[in-house]
């Protein structure tokens, strides 16, 4: 690998980071595409470097939520036991799968984000779960479905370790249509739990020796700078060009995973 | 001696402080913004270190080849420091929640956290395998 390619890893970080600020979303689910579309990258190197990134902005972001009162500590850390094991699930499968399967699930992952964004789930008024009243998950809002959350923390969990990605985009309507909770907790409740979430797969593949250090140290740092770049761009964006934006960078990563899937 | 009518009005008057519900939020955030800021600065230094020292990606390191890269001045031994400091940030953050919630009694949630754990030091004996 050369400057150049180090070079083009950082900016499209960047790039990663400060759509995923501007959208919402970990800047995981941008930064994968762009390292093995556009660089080449093996994909499995790739993903490596990018769940070490999903740790940086989950602990940098959670940081900042939980000042602010936002994320349910007590929910979070219930869906964590599932995602925990999904995302040790998912980095044994990523292990196992060849590229082409990777990116083709890739693919079908990134179209969901892009429904599941454009049809944001409607927040609705549950019945609390006995279970999350025992718990005392339940804060000005009742939780309710507390085990069907489960399984999906569990799915996040394998998507998360399988393409080295938040699972937020899972986590997030989950918690909102199933369980009750209001959008702008649920965010900061899965930006909070994601972190331990990566620590699952990141241990693995550091330990398996498939983390790049200089390449993983560029992704991370590039991404800090485009997610603190974004709070900074978005109020100068309108609505339509940010709908457009994030259409147009699932599509390239579309593309992207497509033309890997088919070899 | 009953207060008068006056001074029972000052007192009632009085914003009387309401005590916040007990939260581990301040103490959380504090270990995520410390590793965060810690395992970045690391990282950072790093990587300069490795592009001056000519290292330019394409090698990977498991942990236990640190000392080695540190002791031959490669600046990827310095990342691979950033890279634990970074890993253990979510797991510190786990312990001191499972401190903090053992000493409130909330056995349930210490429980939780406890299995969190538990699930990680998996992950490192599956990834150490």
């Amino acid at each position: 690998m050369g400057i150049d390619h180090l070079l083009g890893a950082g900016l499209f970080s960047i790039i990663a980071g400060l759509l995923g600020s501007l959208l919402g979303l970990g800047g995981g689910l941008f930064v994968t595409p762009l390292l093995s579309g556009p660089l080449g990258m093996d994909l499995h190197r790739a993903t490596a470097a990018s769940i070490v990134a999903v740790i940086a902005t989950s602990s940098a972001g959670g940081s900042g939520y939980l000042r602010r009162d936002l994320p349910n500590v007590r929910l979070g850390m219930l869906l964590e036991t599932g995602t925990v094991v999904g995302a040790i699930g998912g980095t044994l499968l990523n292990n196992h799968l060849n590229q082409r399967v990777l990116a083709a699930i890739f693919a079908v992952v990134l179209l969901y984000t892009a429904v599941s964004l454009l049809r944001r789930p409607a927040e609705r008024t549950v019945a609390a779960d006995p279970l999350a009243v025992r718990l005392g998950l339940c804060a000005s809002y009742p939780v309710a479905h507390v085990w069907l959350g489960l399984c999906i923390a569990l799915l996040a969990g394998l998507i998360s370790g399988l393409l080295g990605v938040g699972g937020g985009i899972v986590l997030v309507p989950a918690m909102v249509a199933v369980m009750g909770v209001p959008l702008k907790i649920a965010t900061a409740t899965s930006t909070f739990m994601i972190g331990v979430t990566g620590v699952a797969s990141a241990s693995i593949q550091y330990l398996h020796g498939q983390v790049d250090p200089v390449l993983a140290a560029s992704v991370i740092l590039g991404i800090f700078a485009g997610a603190s770049l974004g709070p900074k761009i978005a109020p100068r964006i309108s609505a339509r060009t940010l709908q457009v934006l994030f259409l147009a960078a699932v599509g390239i990563s579309i593309v992207q995973m497509v033309l890997k899937a088919k070899g | 001696m009953n207060p008068s009518p006056p001074a029972i009005l000052a007192q009632s008057s009085q914003p009387s402080p309401v005590p916040k519900p007990w939260s581990p939020n301040l103490a959380l955030a504090r270990v995520l913004r410390g590793g965060a800021r810690l395992s970045s600065v690391i990282l950072a230094l790093g990587l300069v270190w490795a592009l001056l020292g000519g290292e330019r990606g394409g090698k990977v390191l498991r942990p236990n080849g640190i000392l080695d890269a540190l002791m031959h001045g490669h600046g990827s031994g310095i990342i691979g420091i950033g890279l634990i400091a970074l890993i253990a940030t979510p797991v510190v953050r786990e312990a001191v929640a499972l401190t903090l919630f053992s000493r409130r009694g909330e056995r349930g949630l210490a429980w939780l956290a406890g299995a969190v754990l538990a699930l990680v030091a998996l992950s490192l004996i599956i990834g150490a395998r």
